[in-house]
């Protein structure tokens, strides 16, 4: 009697040891990767995104901001000794106000904007340390885009690690005698339905779309490559798409050329106004990107 | 008036072994191990009842205290109740007449010390019957046996009701009765630890009348304690855990290996994975043996259950450190699994749960002495089945998969101080994961395709023992066997290993006399081996998303020797042989590499190593019931395989190095009851470590810059499967640090676990229920958090950046409650085991490691597994 009391007493004890379930975020509580709701840097594009050493460059960053969140960009580019894993080592004492644009330009600051576009010219002597065959090959320098807090900002506000914005591109510096170029993004469509820069897709409510790009095969380039053996090889770009939206759902984050097509749901927010963003990647330093906007139609 | 002398109990009185013959010198401070058959009277003599107590109507009982041996004969006994009035002599006298069975723990007979009641009755005489018994014709023959196991019943008396007959069932259960009264008879069977049964049979004239009786015994469970935790003490810290306790513990889906992870020492693995983390040391620090003979890993790579079928463990020891000379290459834990080494009666096992199913067979073929032993099992997981029914809508493909198979043939052999044994077994493992083709995975063109990785080990293990005189016997094990690894992403990055093994343990053990042992030994493993590996690109690559990639394959084949020599020596200097025990020894590590191939262009350097550990160890009785003891020693590990591989550059890697110290106490409170502390501390140095210069080929991969240290106590409160309940309580306070290179701080180990603790517990309950639960919890692993990233916009991902350490923070505790519910279904010939195991049933969320958002900005838990609720069942024939 006194054992079956025990187990009793365990059996209505056990529904009170229930733990939260959710006490920690789980997994699918994280912002996909596809999805924009706040500030972010999408892509930087260079153009041309392979020079020769003292030709020149500028260069243009994707930002999603719905919330417009972002101050100024700063702009900087390095060699590839001294690029981290995080890019250029930035020294922020450089943006004092009575720093001259002498004292800017040494410390590898390119532009700011957006009142000073970035533009940078490879070193002349950038390849003088390489042989034929890595002067093909060229070196990666390193460009950085770094968003500022926008104007007004507290300077004494605790700085806030998610709301830093920061991003490098290597632009190549070389005498390849088949430079790359930046691919080209010919349409966009949504179910089949071009839509051109200035139009608003309509969309509704919870409604699944396929969004598609057409990347024309003429883009997509045929260079020369010399393998470590010596050998020259013709090789071919091998693209690919990163798709986000600002809202939405079950979309596709990465699609591989020749496959050019996302799913996207439309989120259940009558009159809620996004961006679809497609960006392609050539593997090579070429990128291109389109940028539409959508809107959720009202409620017959 | 009738005479009666009766055995009224003859009961142990402890469960265990405690008073062994002092002149035993087997394994002398071995501690308690549970019995799994008590002894019983073979041949029952009946005392003459004193002449002048019978005149005088007198009755009594005298409580004798008598001491069996290993054989069941008696080596002593004395009266501790007396009754006086001759009854002392008298029972003595008849006492030292009797036979009896010995009493046996899992490891076979063990000497015993019991209580033991013997009773003198008066009764009525009867009437004198008409003819004397003996001359009337056998009428009623039998077997009694007990159901289920149909097993015989010995010693089993069997009752004529209402007359004056009665007998007992001999070693085969058999019996026979005279006379019995022709017509409806009530015949009753009564046996200690079965339930009486009565029976109706009618008796025709001039027939011989032939039955079989069922017995239910009363607990079949204790029957099923075929195995422990500990085989002896000469090591200075095992656990001991019966075989049936394992099995019942929730969540260890049936198997008794998995349940050395509610053991002190062993760290908690993430997911269940089974992952032996002893003592703050790396997984592949431990080594895990069966028979003697290393093998890779002893779970499948789901990690729920063992690669070996549970019926066929015989024991399985668990040595969290400071173990003997005779375990090599291991600086972390042991664990040492023996299969049986003698079969019962034949008996088919059918298992089944949501993961997998199993048949194992055992039995003895043949007779006499021409019996071979024999047993077969073989089990295959289902898990690739049943995911796609559940993934199936996704397009994404699952397939974890395992089977594994054994056999074991124990022929006959002519000589009883000889046996000889085969055992053949393996395993493999497989797990598939694939997408649909128009869904990337990640936007890397070379990380594209299916993920496939497969594991299988073979073995064939021989092994001989032979008494070779009084002083000397001689212990080989012998085996052969291959190892497969492969592991494949898409068409382009493919990895294939294979090592085919020869290994030999040899013991030469001498016994000196009672207080000095001497073993030498040679544990020998090698054999050739080879790689081959491709990819679609090298080391150099990953750097830079925009640099053009070039296919990178090479392959590697050598062969690899560790051929180390052991003496162990155990000295007993007290009189009192229990008292005190010296185990000291030396063992020489020896490792010799050679490698060619690709792999070894410009390099191929043969290489090799040599080390020397001293391990000493002690036990002293501090009082009865409570024993000191300490050690220290060496332990030596070579690199692992794939550290000891140079690519294009020859080899230099040291042995790591570990150097353990433990002091403990221990103390048998009561027969069911124990604890046990111990304190360790273990200094690790020499340890194998990335190479802050390797760039590819042509540099060294790893160094032996690293060190480290282990420390902590731990405790366990255990009581033994004694009257419907066992249980046991764990807890590890431990830290444990490594320190990559001299100039760099020291950091957590990745699996350390300030606090484990683990309470489990069972209990039988009326008719063949039991239940039983477990709570866990366990501080978190150590993590390094990131607070951001920086966006790498030409290979479209984030590099993280992290402010604190590396594994500055932990990751939230674990806490898990699981709970067990068995029934236990006794047919005549078969029985059914049907079980639910509620793995996690109060739904502990339980983070394994932390997972964030593209840019790091946010993160979240991947969590640990979830309620499971695991239904299975298991069928025993006995055919």
């Amino acid at each position: 009697m006194k054992n079956t009391a025990l187990i009793a007493g365990l059996c209505l004890l056990l529904p009170a040891c229930v733990i939260n379930a959710d006490k920690y975020p789980r997994p699918r509580d994280l912002t996909p990767a596809w999805k924009t709701p706040s500030l972010r840097i999408l892509a930087i594009q260079a153009e041309p995104p392979e020079i020769q050493p003292g030709e020149d460059a500028t260069f243009t960053a994707l930002f999603a901001d719905p919330e417009g969140e972002a101050g100024g960009t700063l702009w900087v580019a390095c060699s590839p000794e001294e690029t981290t894993p995080f890019g250029c080592a930035i020294d922020l004492s450089i943006l004092s106000e009575d720093a001259t644009p002498e004292d800017l330009a040494d410390a590898g600051v390119i532009g700011f904007e957006p009142t000073f576009p970035p533009e940078w010219t490879a070193p002349q002597d950038a390849l003088d340390s390489l042989d034929d065959q890595d002067r093909a090959e060229g070196l990666g320098f390193t460009v950085q885009a770094t968003v500022l807090p926008p104007d007004g900002a507290d300077p004494d506000a605790e700085f806030d690690f998610a709301t830093f914005e920061s991003g490098y591109k290597r632009i190549i510096v070389s005498e390849a005698p088949t430079p790359n170029d930046n691919p080209i993004i010919e349409s966009f469509s949504v179910d089949g339905v071009l839509i051109g820069p200035d139009d608003t897709a309509e969309v509704d409510a919870g409604q699944s779309y396929e969004l598609g790009v057409v990347i024309p095969d003429t883009t997509i380039q045929t260079y020369e490559y010399i393998n470590p053996d010596g050998v020259l090889e013709e090789r071919i770009e091998e693209p690919f798409v990163s798709w986000y939206a600002t809202e939405g759902s079950a979309m596709e984050a990465t699609t591989l050329y020749p496959f050019t097509q996302s799913d996207w749901t439309a989120p259940d927010l009558q009159e809620e106004v996004g961006f679809w963003y497609a960006v392609v990647r050539d593997r090579r330093g070429g990128v291109s990107w389109i940028v539409r906007q959508w809107r959720v139609r009202s409620a017959p | 008036m009738r005479l009666t002398t009766v055995i009224l109990t003859l009961c142990l009185t402890t469960s265990t072994a405690w008073a062994q013959d002092p002149s035993s010198t087997d394994d002398p401070l071995a501690e308690a191990l549970p019995l799994i058959a008590a002894p019983s009277v073979l041949e029952y003599v009946e005392a003459p009842y004193p002449e002048q107590a019978e005149a005088d109507g007198i009755e009594g009982i005298v409580t004798l205290l008598i001491e069996l041996d290993e054989t069941g004969a008696l080596t002593h006994a004395e009266v501790v109740g007396p009754a006086g009035n001759g009854f002392d002599e008298a029972a003595l006298i008849a006492v030292r007449q009797m036979r009896f069975s010995p009493a046996r723990t899992a490891e076979g007979p063990v000497p015993v010390a019991l209580e033991f009641d013997y009773g003198f009755t008066l009764d009525e005489a009867p009437p004198e019957p008409d003819a004397s018994p003996v001359e009337l014709p056998i009428n009623l023959i039998g077997e009694v046996v007990e159901m289920g196991t149909r097993r015989p019943v010995e010693g089993a008396v069997v009752a004529v009701d209402g007359s004056e007959l009665t007998t007992r069932t001999d070693a085969d259960g058999r019996f026979e009765l005279r006379g019995v009264p022709i017509g409806d008879n009530l015949v009753r069977v009564l046996h200690p630890g079965h339930v009486t049964v009565d029976s109706s049979i009618e008796i025709f004239e001039g027939e011989q009348s032939e039955f079989r009786f069922w017995m239910r015994a009363e607990a079949y469970r204790n029957n099923e304690v075929v195995a422990v935790y500990q085989k002896d003490r000469e090591e200075i810290t095992r656990r001991t855990i019966t075989m049936d306790e394992a099995r019942r513990i929730p969540g260890t889906f049936g198997d008794p290996i998995k349940v050395i992870q509610t053991l002190p020492g062993a760290a908690r693995s993430p997911f269940g994975t089974g992952l032996l983390v002893i003592r703050g040391s790396n997984p592949e620090d431990s080594a895990v043996y069966v028979d003697g003979v290393r093998i890779p890993i002893i779970y499948h790579l789901t990690g729920t259950t063992s690669v070996l079928t549970p019926d066929l463990i015989q024991s399985v020891d668990y040595l969290p450190g400071n173990y003997g000379v005779q375990y090599g290459r291991s600086s972390g834990g042991v664990v040492d699994v023996k299969t049986k080494d003698e079969f019962e009666d034949s008996r088919l096992v059918w298992g089944t749960d949501i993961l997998d199913s199993q048949l194992y067979w055992e039995g003895n073929v043949g007779k006499g002495e021409n019996t071979h032993g024999l047993s077969f099992a073989a089990r295959r997981s289902y898990i690739d089945v049943f995911l796609p029914l559940v993934t199936g809508g996704t397009g994404f493909n699952i397939k974890p998969r395992y089977w594994d198979y054994s056999a074991k043939w124990i022929p006959p052999t002519q000589d009883e101080n000889e046996f000889f044994s085969l055992f053949v077994y393996g395993f493999n493992d497989l797990i598939e994961l694939s997408s649909p083709d128009d869904v990337a995975q990640g936007s890397d063109q070379d990380t594209q395709g299916a993920f496939r990785t497969e594991y299988q080990s073979h073995r064939i293990i021989a092994r001989y023992k032979r008494a070779l005189s009084e002083r000397w016997s001689l212990d080989v094990t012998p085996s052969v066997g291959i190892d497969t690894t492969s592991f494949a992403l898409g068409q382009g990055f493919q990895l294939s290993n294979t090592n085919g093994l020869f290994q030999m343990r040899a013991e030469l053990p001498y016994v000196h006399n009672p207080k000095l042992t001497v073993t030498p030994g040679v544990d020998l493993i090698g054999g050739p081996w080879q790689f081959r590996f491709a990819s679609p690109f090298g080391v150099a690559d990953l750097d830079d998303p925009l640099g053009e990639r070039d296919p990178v394959s090479f392959d590697g084949r050598g062969t690899a020797w560790t051929i180390d020599s052991y003496l162990k020596a155990q000295w007993r200097p007290l009189d009192q042989a229990d008292d005190w025990l010296l185990t000291g020894g030396l063992r020489a590590n020896t490792l010799l590499y050679t490698y060619g191939g690709s792999i070894a262009e410009g390099a191929g350097k043969p290489y090799s190593r040599v080390s020397f550990d001293p391990r000493f160890a002690t036990r002293l009785k501090a009082f009865d019931g409570g024993t000191v003891k300490a050690a220290t020693g060496i332990f030596h590990q070579p690199a692992q395989p794939f550290e000891s591989v140079g690519l294009g550059t020859n080899v230099d890697l040291a042995f790591e190095r570990s150097w353990s110290t433990t002091l403990g106490f221990e103390h048998q409170l009561s027969p069911a009851i124990s604890w046990d502390v111990d304190l360790f501390y273990k200094e690790l140095s020499q340890l194998v470590v990335q190479s802050p210069g390797f760039v590819g080929d042509g540099s060294a991969a790893f160094v032996n810059s690293g060190q480290g240290r282990a420390y902590g106590a731990e405790f366990i409160l255990r009581h033994a499967p004694v009257n419907r309940f066992f249980g046991w309580v764990s807890y590890t306070l431990s830290r444990s640090e490594r320190q990559d290179r001299p100039e760099q701080e020291a950091y957590l180990f990745d699996f350390d676990q300030t606090h484990i603790f683990s309470a489990q517990g069972g209990y039988d309950l009326p008719r063949d229920f039991s239940v039983s639960a477990q709570v866990q919890f366990v501080t978190g692993n150590p993590t390094r958090p990131f607070n951001t990233g920086v966006y790498d916009v030409d290979g479209n991902f984030y590099n993280p950046l992290a402010l604190g350490g590396y594994n500055s923070e932990r990751l939230p505790p674990f806490f898990q409650t699981s709970f067990r519910l068995d029934k236990l279904w006794t047919f005549r010939r078969w029985q059914l085991n049907t079980y639910v195991d509620l793995i996690n049933a109060v739904r502990g969320v339980n983070p394994e490691f932390t997972i964030y958002n593209a840019d790091y900005t946010e993160s979240a838990y991947v969590r640990g597994l979830p309620f499971i609720p695991n239904i299975g069942f298991e069928v025993r024939l006995y055919p």
